[in-house]
């Protein structure tokens, strides 16, 4: 760096690093003890929620009304007023840390805080982390652009939110800058290592001075009775992954499902899942809220076989309808529910097999245990995070190896049947395509957004433009293909052969969307020149749309043969020089 | 430090000299701004936490009240409710815990455990938990868990209730321990425990009890006796003497504890009838006391009689065959110099007990002899040692 006077400031540059760094460090504190706060509040909120609208000893009609109404009233804010606050917020706040460099818009933590508090607190069977998270990385984002900091580093201070959020939350700072990492940035080698932990540390300090030191869960010793018994969790290892797949599955199924009805039910749309979940709550009170109080039930062996098949049945149902109904709430606290009833029973059955082999085997509560953190692992795809955030919880290394044991072999039936991972399949039903590891990965070169062009108003015809009208287009602008919709939303894409057969088939009048196809591939701005030529043949006609990654409907671009041409066949054409952004 | 390979902004991007001085300045009015959140929140979980405590009361107390009137379902769900919102209150938690023992059931004794297994984290010593904890594991047949939670309890803090004193757990304890089949350690509990015991009838009565359940009749008898000079006419306490003489082979003795039951009007039909057996082992045994040798050969030749004709007639239609039988016969046939001898008359009467093993076995009826030359046969094994 070179020295530099300003001439207004009484200190040389090389000193201005130091007070950025500083500043960061400062920043990040702050964020970290306001993050933490905002957790705290969420939690006393949702309690206090809760005893509100149930009371001490709720009637029957009180137990079904209660989530319907106040969901009725979560349908109009969620669609209204907050439409990013709904479902669990990391999927969100992922697009938001990779696709919008980390700009939040402050409305979303408030939304989510209130929708969250409503939800939860009325009984939806979801999870307060994932809400968290996304309020910790609001805020932090707000805060950011509060501060007029620049971009890059509005983006550093999302997973900063995120972890401290988290940390305060769930009462695990190193699992917290795990997840942050690994879900959020997805890369456990990126530079924010530091931030991440001191605003989870700022942010478990405040959660344990006002909560009190007392654990999540009160967890007893569990260790390896005999090492044959890891074949026993091999077993729930797999069981695990199957049915982290099956609630993926459903999940993901459900909530096409409702996607899928016509948008004016949308407002609606939760509270017909309050209603069913009232209708739950009346023989299962146990699914409803975070579960937290049965979790522990599960671990110290206060729940018996059936009781737990059945409570692993009906929460990861009303889970489903809770999420996919559109309600604002996650799955993190439902993951751990479910694992610890899977592995509780699992515990049990092996309980019942073990004398017919004599070997000593453990309590269920310790299957109970590595059966959390194997569906974590499962449906959430975090595995570092899920070995530590169980050893944070235990503070017992005994129970280790059984743990990464399940937990590898969970995640790798999870992936082998559900290859995509939950946040990323909810972000493309929302029509959001998150950047790949490989795409981050990509260093320099030419990009998908680099060779695009942008002139393109003149591909575009309605996919009701007759086929004779869309054909005299393409010849006017010399295209070989054009894009059948708006640029907003595109429909499909229509070559110009399939326009020519289509008018000496005589069907000239028929609109263009009867021809177009609808099998097409596409890139986004950030995809790599690679995976444009890849791509580039799949498409009928030599046109490749370029589409944002935040709406996979919307076209920012398109690539041509043409374009292709005059960027590869200009001798002056030079490689963009690009580097690393540390902040993801 | 923190962010060391972030973004940071390269001398044509520092920050210029205005901004950063707004920075620091409204980072300061943040972290003030996180201050007095933090005084707030603060006040808010305080007051969160005041009136989950004050709800928890008020639950509890309509808990204990309903628990009371024997509305144990609701008692219990108020009590949930108490625990849910005050966690840390061990008196709610052993109301609970209480109620869900009451009611019974696997999946109450499951709630219940993991209830007292959290409380026992905070309070390893208090009694009531350990205690309570070891009777969960004694009904789940954890005769080892529970004996190290019995001993958790009576060697832990001093006993808070009454019903939770160091005699009563050990009393509880030993009875586990006899119930499994474990005499040796349950004996063990028991003479720790005699010393404690207070010169109460009732406690002499159930030591005593206990002392004959675990074979120590010697024991036993010194309980009952104990017991009998607080409290001459109890009957119980004769009867318990009674069989532990019996136990023992004083007869003699046995018939008169025995006699005095009867007469202090004990109701037990085992009474009579051990005394009818202390009466025919008076009769029969030809290794009573004060007798002339050669009474003796003639009571061991008449048992040996009896066993061979019980031998007999129980083995039916295979009767003259009899190998057991056959060597009664020749046993008897021994010179009465030999048979008077007290090697042999111990020798006689310990096969007449093995032709008792096999009669059991082939006679479904049972003759009162039996059970003398048992007694008899326990005598001679005492005379042997």
């Amino acid at each position: 760096m070179t020295s530099r006077w300003t001439g207004r400031w009484p200190f040389r540059s090389g000193e201005w690093r130091i007070r950025d760094s500083q500043l960061f460090l400062a920043l990040t504190i702050v964020i970290g003890v306001l993050a933490g706060l905002s957790a705290v509040l969420f939690a006393l909120s949702i309690d206090a929620a809760g005893h509100f609208f149930f009371g001490m000893a709720p009637s029957t009609a009180r137990v079904i009304l209660v989530p319907t109404l106040v969901s009725l009233l979560t349908g109009v804010l969620l669609s209204k007023y907050f439409r990013d606050a709904r479902g669990s917020g990391v999927p969100q706040t992922k697009a938001a840390y990779h696709l919008r460099q980390g700009v939040i818009h402050p409305r979303v933590p408030i939304g989510k805080f209130v929708t969250g508090v409503l939800c939860i607190g009325s009984g939806h069977s979801m999870g307060r982390e994932g809400p968290s998270v996304q309020i910790g990385a609001g805020l932090a984002s707000a805060l950011g652009q509060w501060l007029r900091l620049p971009p890059e580093r509005v983006k550093a201070l999302v997973p900063v939110g995120a972890s401290a959020a988290l940390a305060a939350a769930f009462n695990t700072p190193v699992a917290a800058v795990l997840f942050a990492l690994e879900e959020i940035i997805a890369d456990l080698n990126a530079p924010l290592l530091g931030s991440t932990v001191v605003a989870s540390v700022a942010a478990v300090i405040v959660e344990r001075t006002l909560l009190g030191n007392e654990p999540l869960f009160h967890v007893p010793e569990y260790q390896l009775q005999h090492p044959i018994e890891l074949v026993a969790y091999v077993a729930l290892g797999i069981a695990g992954g199957l049915a982290s797949v099956a609630f993926g599955k459903g999940l993901l199924g459900a909530r096409r499902f409702f996607l899928g009805l016509p948008a004016s039910t949308r407002m609606w749309q939760p509270a017909m899942g309050g209603l069913a979940i009232g209708l739950v709550l009346v023989m299962f009170p146990q699914v409803a809220g975070v579960g937290y109080e049965h979790i522990d039930q599960a671990l110290n062996g206060g729940l018996l076989l059936w009781g737990m098949v059945a409570l692993c049945v009906v929460k990861g149902l009303a889970t489903i309808v809770s999420y996919s109904t559109g309600n604002a709430g996650g799955i993190f606290a439902p993951s751990l529910f479910l694992g610890a009833m899977v592995g509780g029973a699992m515990g049990f059955v092996v309980q019942w097999l073990a004398p017919m082999v004599n070997v000593p085997v453990g309590e269920p509560g310790a299957y109970a245990l590595v059966g959390m953190g194997t569906l974590f692992a499962g449906i959430i795809r975090a595995p570092m995070t899920s070995v530590f955030m169980i050893f944070e919880i235990t503070q017992d290394y005994q129970i280790f190896v059984p743990l990464m044991v399940a937990n590898l072999i969970s995640l790798f039936i999870s992936r082998r049947y559900q290859p995509e991972a939950i946040y990323e399949a909810l972000l493309k039903q929302d029509r959001v395509h998150l950047p790949s590891a490989l795409t981050r990965q990509s260093v320099g070169g030419w990009r998908a957004g680099d060779v695009m062009r942008t002139d393109i108003a003149a591909l575009f015809v309605d996919a009701a433009t007759p086929v004779s009208r869309a054909l005299e287009r393409a010849t006017t602008e010399a295209a070989s293909s054009l894009i059948v919709g708006r640029p907003e939303a595109i429909a499909g894409i229509v070559a110009r052969e399939a326009l020519e057969r289509a008018v000496a088939d005589g069907r000239s009048t028929s609109p263009a969307s009867t021809v177009m196809s609808v099998d097409w591939a596409h890139v986004h701005p950030d995809h790599g020149i690679d995976v444009v030529l890849d791509r580039f043949n799949r498409n009928p006609g030599g046109l490749l749309p370029v589409l944002s990654r935040a709406n996979v409907q919307a076209v920012e671009g398109a690539i041509t043969r043409e374009t292709l041409m005059q960027v590869f066949g200009s001798q002056s054409a030079r490689r963009p020089e690009r580097e690393t952004t540390g902040a993801g | 430090m923190v962010d060391e390979r972030g973004p940071s902004p390269g001398p044509d991007r520092a920050w210029p000299l205005g901004l950063v001085q707004r920075e620091v300045v409204l980072v300061i009015v943040l972290a003030v701004v996180a201050i007095v959140l933090f005084g707030m929140t603060r006040s808010l979980a305080e007051w969160s936490a005041g009136t989950d405590v004050a709800a928890a009361a008020r639950a509890f107390d309509e808990g204990e009240a309903l628990v009371t009137a024997g509305d144990l379902p609701r008692g219990i769900a108020a009590l949930r409710r108490a625990v849910s919102r005050d966690r840390l209150n061990a008196t709610y938690v052993l109301a609970l815990v209480r109620a869900l023992t009451a009611a019974g059931g696997a999946e109450a004794a499951a709630e219940a455990r993991r209830l007292l297994l959290q409380l026992r984290e905070r309070e390893p010593d208090r009694p009531e938990i350990n205690f309570r904890l070891a009777r969960l594991s004694a009904a789940t047949g954890d005769v080892d868990e529970a004996t190290r939670y019995y001993n958790h309890a009576m060697y832990g803090l001093a006993p808070d209730s009454p019903e939770y004193d160091r005699r009563r757990i050990r009393v509880e304890l030993a009875t586990l321990l006899l119930d499994s089949g474990d005499r040796e350690r349950a004996l063990a509990e028991l003479f720790a425990l005699a010393p404690d015991v207070p010169d109460e009838a009732a406690d002499r009565l159930e030591l005593g009890r206990l002392f004959l359940r675990a074979g120590d009749p010697r024991s036993a008898l010194t309980q009952f006796s104990a017991a009998l000079r607080v409290e001459a006419g109890n009957a119980e306490a004769s009867a318990g003497a009674g069989e532990a003489a019996l136990a023992l082979g004083s007869f003699v003795q046995a018939e008169r504890y025995l006699q005095a039951a009867i007469r202090q009007g004990a109701t037990d039909p085992g009474v009579r009838a051990r005394l009818d057996t202390a009466r025919l082992v008076r009769s029969i045994s030809p290794l009573s006391s004060g007798l002339v040798s050669s009474e003796r050969a003639r009571r061991l030749r008449g048992g040996l009689d009896w066993a061979e004709g019980r031998l007999r007639a129980c083995a039916g239609g295979a009767a003259a065959s009899d190998p057991l039988a056959d060597e009664l016969a020749r046993f008897r046939q021994q010179p009465l110099a030999t048979l008077r001898e007290t090697d042999t008359l111990i020798d006689g009467v310990n096969r007449i007990a093995s032709a008792i093993a096999v009669i059991a076995g082939r006679c479904p009826d049972r003759d009162p002899a039996e059970a003398a030359w048992r007694a008899v046969a326990q005598t001679a094994g005492a005379a042997a040692r």
